[in-house]
């Protein structure tokens, strides 16, 4: 039987307005829906308006876990209420390397710590691709970061000898091109991070020259490092970390001891302000990493494997005991269509005879 | 037109059926498209709504009523707005984002389009092409390599058995 059916045909701009909203699985399939469908999805424009709708859902606090039970492959998990949740697996990750050594914008950097090959990927879409590194550096391991520059609109990847920051290199994914930079930065330190953090256009690190721990930075505006201040009131050779919080950059150190941990974050009008200080630290702040900020909660893993969250308004750790779902590496996980290099499938080329 | 103080204005409201309906000013005003014209003063009489039937008409009313009675609480509004559209099948919605669309109601536009998304998430090819009207203009070669492109996206579809 034939159920009268109505139909209501939506103009482009309703349908683009709705769209963003949908999660990136279903738009991917939607592109066989028509081929005018399958323009619009694939427009660098709407590409931008999803991944900002994306990051505007700040209250989403999804991650990617580096799963226990796969030898390869991660968990994608949400944190909300309090608790972690598994939304699904993702087994198949590129080529079986699963180290993630930075992200930045939904995509990440992973390597099998060769000296010559990363692999840039995007969990969400599954999209990947191979990059060659070109040059030989005396040093192994080396520091990564990733950055998307959102006014040229450019995607790099900086690659740093762990010996000296001298040396290191830039890739451009928009130019595809390695620059080397030498004497690139006049300190005689190391960066004390393998992997940049990623905030807002730049990646961060802590950098130790003799005794003395700075924040440098990597300007994506003119590939240059550059030293950022510290919060007031850190003394200068105190060990500090670096760690990415309501979006913004923070760090955190010890107080006047070891059982205190002050975090400050880095508002958008520069200045730095402190968020909190927790009290009854039980872990060495080496082993303490503070992952995230939600729900006025800090997430903490302590000793790799163990989760710790304080209640800022309540002053105190919770009782957290749902280790069942935890993994190791734990890296933001956002929804996105972008993806730093177009698809690099050869096409089949025609001969073409004349 | 009200002329005593103290007593809320009305807004007569006609749809594109010929339906009246009576709302509240400071209800209708939700519609930025209905505010102009309040404050242009063209809302002394009827206000002709010529985009929008009686029946979606009448539900966009009872939402414009329905959260303006809730105080500045975004949490309250939101979960009102969830629940308000829970029971609306895909036609009543698409309707109901032309409506907002038309009379210029942002809270609305954003629920509605992310209820349509949330209807439209494991839905399948075939059901997005029959309920937006769209023709597929894909060869059958084409279209085979676009769902191979992603073959990973076809897993955990729902199966089309709706009306």
């Amino acid at each position: 039987m034939c159920v009268h059916n109505k139909q209501v045909l939506l103009p482009d701009d309703i349908i683009e307005t709705i769209l963003p909203k949908l999660p990136v699985k279903s738009l991917l399939r939607f592109k066989a829906v028509s081929k005018s469908w399958k323009s619009m999805i694939s427009d660098p424009a709407f590409v931008r308006k999803k991944h900002l709708h994306q990051s505007s859902q700040q209250d989403n606090h999804l991650f990617l876990w580096k799963s226990k039970q796969w030898s390869s492959g991660f968990s994608v998990v949400k944190f909300e209420d309090g608790k972690f949740q598994i939304l699904h697996d993702l087994r198949e990750c590129p080529y079986g390397w699963d180290t993630v050594v930075s992200f930045s914008a939904g995509v990440l950097l992973l390597t099998e710590y060769s000296d010559s090959t990363y692999v840039l990927w995007n969990p969400s879409t599954r999209a990947k691709t191979m990059i060659w590194f070109p040059y030989r550096f005396n040093s192994h391991p080396k520091s990564y970061g990733v950055c998307y520059d959102s006014v040229s609109e450019d995607f790099k990847i900086v690659v740093i000898s762990s010996m000296s920051m001298r040396d290191y290199a830039v890739y451009s994914c928009k130019n595809k091109i390695w620059t080397k930079k030498k004497k690139g930065f006049p300190g005689t330190g190391r960066l004390g991070n393998e992997s940049g953090l990623y905030v807002n256009g730049s990646i961060y690190w802590v950098y130790r020259e003799g005794d003395a721990r700075k924040i440098v930075y990597f300007d994506s505006g003119d590939d240059n490092f550059k030293i950022l201040d510290k919060p007031k009131g850190v003394g200068e050779n105190r060990p500090i970390f670096l760690a990415c919080l309501k979006g913004c950059l923070s760090v955190y150190c010890n107080g006047e001891n070891e059982t205190v941990v002050r975090i400050w974050i880095r508002e958008k009008n520069n200045c730095w302000v402190e968020l909190v200080t927790i009290e009854n630290v039980d872990t060495v702040i080496e082993l303490f990493d503070v992952e995230f900020v939600a729900e006025n909660k800090v997430v903490i893993r302590s000793n790799t494997t163990r989760l710790m969250i304080y209640n800022i308004s309540e002053k105190r750790f919770e009782d957290y005991d749902d280790k069942a779902v935890f993994g190791y590496a734990m890296v933001p996980y956002l929804e996105t269509l972008f993806f730093p290099i177009e698809n690099t499938r050869p096409k089949r080329k025609r001969k073409c005879l004349s | 037109m009200a002329a005593e103080t103290g007593t809320p204005t009305t807004l007569t409201l006609k749809s594109n059926d010929d339906e009246l309906f009576s709302v509240a000013e400071s209800a209708a005003i939700l519609s930025v498209t209905i505010r102009n014209m309040v404050e242009d003063g063209c809302a002394g009489g009827v206000i002709p709504l010529d985009n929008v039937d009686g029946k979606t008409l009448a539900s966009v009313i009872t939402y414009m009523n329905g959260i303006s009675a809730i105080p500045a609480d975004e949490e309250k509004k939101k979960s009102y707005r969830d629940k308000f559209l829970s029971d609306k099948d895909f036609e009543t919605l698409a309707d109901m984002v032309l409506a907002a669309n038309y009379l210029n109601m942002s809270c609305l536009m954003d629920a509605v389009s992310a209820k349509i998304a949330q209807v439209m998430e494991k839905k399948s090819v075939g059901w997005v092409r029959r309920k937006f009207g769209i023709e597929n203009d894909y060869t059958p070669e084409e279209e085979a390599a676009v769902k191979e492109e992603h073959k990973w996206t076809f897993e955990g579809v729902e199966t089309d058995d709706d009306n």
